[in-house]
């Protein structure tokens, strides 16, 4: 028996205070972290996936929806742009690389890209199974999106209009599943990969020569890409037009369509000298969606994205920049709860000020006897400094566990479905300066009570009593 | 003349008092190992202020106060309250018996801020001694009022103290009670080798005694 076993003891002699006191510290603590894991993991997701690109372009509109719908896929897309248009900034000197994205479509829920190897290369993407899409209509799906899904290699699957399941189907044009990636703990998780041909294709445009026009012509170079229409961007009303004009096209092909495979063969070997040029022609008419850039310089940041949006047509948003704002914005809105979460944990400091004061008075008889048996001042006051200590002690650890172990069992609820990858297994940075916080704060309650325990009369208390 | 190894207790000119007036004086005071002395005398006459002297709760205006050899009087606080806790065993008037902790473990901390190693085979030979072995796991709330004082009566010489002092230890108990409570403290004062300093009113207490000091007689 020690005095922090006496400490212990004296907790429990009054179990339903102790509890109700850990209890209103936990839920404090609880929301607190909450909201601080909720902020770390969101932000380590947004500059993880950011990748280090420096500048998105896109169609006009908001900047801060041409990042989300771009770089993180949170968001529609704000339109469609012409490559021939993209193309004067992707050869620009101050762009040390451009990666072209076609959206639009989605499966299940899951987002369909038409990019390049470029794009998987930024998240250092590796495939668990098969290959990247290299041929029409070839995909490659994210480790989340198989897991969600059930999908596997050599599945078949057509991908809908927008993300919200409820678009058209292109069951003309169904998707053949030639890779999985490895989890990456990227956006990568989530999307299906497939050429920018593959996704003009399904999205009716017309192919240069042949439906075997091969797509290893533009992976990986900025010179033939090609153009779809993103059937998710209302607003780009001139590009669904585009769209809708080229379907009549894609049904004069149709019977071609139902012939590919046997022909494919075939057709590939009669690819002739003219292909290059018209295929480069075919990829300047069509249209992408953003062009993801990185800088070749660091002054390109402060003149590059002016001169996109003074000179064209096009809108340039930085990632940094926007995702600053966001986060400022949402910043808002977290500093209210935890101004609330603050005011719960003060609530529960002064319950354990209020509790600790109130044993003390109940037991200024055990403190002189203890005094009596041999105890110095300063033990009577860290006997009172244990009992705050264990209280805010088991409010911390307790509030730690919900929180951490909430996030979790809602991550599991959620499952791949979740836009950003959360889970309980994590630790915030912020979370050391919280518990540091509390310890103090709970020090500081018991400060009060532990230098009444340590200035207890003897004499006069066993007189009293 | 008794030798100085075998005094427990020696005070000497010993003056205390709340205000300019002493309240208590005391020339000269030598009481044995194993010795037994009630403490007497009516009520304000300073029984209790002269058993928190003894144990230096209180310090006196002038005097000594030596237990064992060691005078007291010039012990820092921190340094009195280890020898307290170390030389001297209290038994208090209304037990006090550390409530939220079981009886074994009442005495397994006055083991410990006699800063001894806990020895529960030791605690519990004395609590069987007593009687109360059966309820060395209870908490004090459910003794008995002769049970709990007979563990008081444990918790006071469990650290094999120089000096047991109580203060009215048996004016809570029946007859029969008191009279087993002063039986075995005395038996224990022997078999230890304590010396025991009793305040009492109680005249079954001082019949019993070696010696008799009435604080009336010396202010």
């Amino acid at each position: 028996m020690n005095l922090l076993q006496l400490s212990l003891s004296n907790l429990s002699l009054s179990p339903l205070s102790t509890a109700v006191n850990i209890l209103l510290l936990s839920l404090g603590t609880g929301s607190i972290a909450i909201l601080l894991i909720a902020t770390h993991l969101l932000s380590a997701a947004l500059i993880r996936d950011a990748a280090d690109i420096d500048l998105v372009v896109g169609a006009k509109g908001s900047p801060l929806q041409l990042v989300l719908s771009g770089l993180y896929h949170a968001d529609i897309p704000t339109g469609n742009i012409r490559l021939s248009e993209a193309r004067t900034w992707m050869e620009h000197p101050m762009v040390e690389s451009a990666i072209p994205l076609s959206l639009g479509d989605s499966h299940k829920g899951f987002r369909i890209v038409g990019t390049n190897e470029d794009y998987v290369d930024i998240y250092d993407g590796q495939l668990a199974e098969g290959k990247l899409p290299s041929n029409l209509l070839e995909i490659a799906i994210g480790s989340s999106v198989s897991k969600a899904t059930g999908l596997s290699l050599g599945a078949t699957f057509a991908g809908q209009h927008g993300l919200d399941g409820a678009g058209h189907a292109h069951d003309e044009d169904s998707y053949t599943v030639v890779g999985i990636f490895e989890a990456s703990d990227t956006v990568l998780d989530r999307l299906l990969i497939t050429t920018l041909e593959s996704v003009w294709l399904v999205h009716g445009e017309s192919r240069p020569n042949s439906e075997t026009y091969d797509t290893t012509q533009t992976n990986r170079s900025h010179e033939h890409e090609d153009v779809h229409a993103d059937a998710e961007a209302e607003a780009s009303e001139a590009m669904l037009d585009d769209h809708h004009e080229n379907e009549h096209v894609k049904h004069q092909h149709e019977h071609e369509h139902e012939h590919e495979d046997e022909h494919e063969d075939e057709l590939i070997s009669e690819y002739d000298g003219d292909r290059e040029r018209q295929t480069t022609a075919y990829a300047e008419a069509q249209a992408i969606t953003v062009l993801l850039i990185k800088y070749a310089t660091p002054i390109a940041a402060i003149t590059l994205p002016r001169k996109i949006n003074d000179e064209s047509a096009l809108q340039a948003a930085s990632p940094a920049y926007e995702i600053t704002r966001l986060l400022q914005v949402i910043g808002i809105g977290i500093g209210w709860l935890q101004a609330f979460a603050a005011i719960l944990v003060a609530s529960a400091v002064l319950s354990i000020f209020a509790a600790l004061y109130a044993s003390l008075k109940a037991r200024r008889n055990d403190l002189a006897v203890l005094r009596c048996l041999g105890a110095t001042r300063s033990e009577l006051f860290m006997l009172l400094l244990f009992e705050g200590v264990i209280l805010t002690t088991a409010g911390i650890v307790f509030g730690l566990i919900a929180a951490h172990g909430g996030i979790e069992l809602a991550a599991i609820a959620l499952g791949d479905a979740q836009n950003f990858p959360f889970t309980g297994f994590v630790w915030a940075p912020t979370e050391f300066v919280l518990v540091g916080g509390l310890l103090a704060a709970g020090v500081l309650s018991s400060l009060i009570p532990s230098w009444q325990a340590y200035s207890t009369d003897v004499p006069r208390t066993l007189a009293l009593s | 003349m008794p030798s100085v190894s075998n005094i427990a207790l020696k005070i000497s000119d010993l003056a205390f008092g709340y205000s300019k007036k002493p309240l208590l004086e005391i020339d000269e005071l030598q009481i044995q190992k194993g010795e037994h002395l009630a403490v007497i005398g009516p009520s304000g006459c300073g029984k209790t202020t002269f058993m928190h002297l003894v144990a230096g709760l209180l310090r006196p205006q002038a005097g000594t106060i030596e237990i064992q050899g060691c005078d007291i009087t010039r012990l820092k606080e921190w340094e009195m309250d280890r020898f307290r806790g170390r030389s001297i065993g209290v038994v208090f008037q209304r037990l006090h018996l550390l409530s939220a902790i079981s009886v074994l473990n009442n005495l397994l901390l006055a083991q410990r801020l006699a800063r001894m190693a806990p020895d529960k085979k030791k605690a519990m030979t004395l609590l069987d001694r007593l009687g109360i072995a059966g309820q060395a796991h209870a908490l004090p709330a459910m003794l008995s009022q002769g049970q709990a004082q007979r563990a008081a009566i444990a918790r006071a010489v469990i650290h094999s103290p120089s000096l047991v002092i109580g203060d009215e230890p048996t004016s809570a108990l029946d007859n029969s009670s008191a009279a087993d409570a002063i039986q075995l403290i005395k038996e224990l004062s022997e078999s230890v080798g304590f010396a025991l300093l009793i305040v009492t009113h109680d005249e079954r207490v001082r019949s019993s005694m070696d010696r008799v000091l009435d604080l009336e007689s010396q202010t």
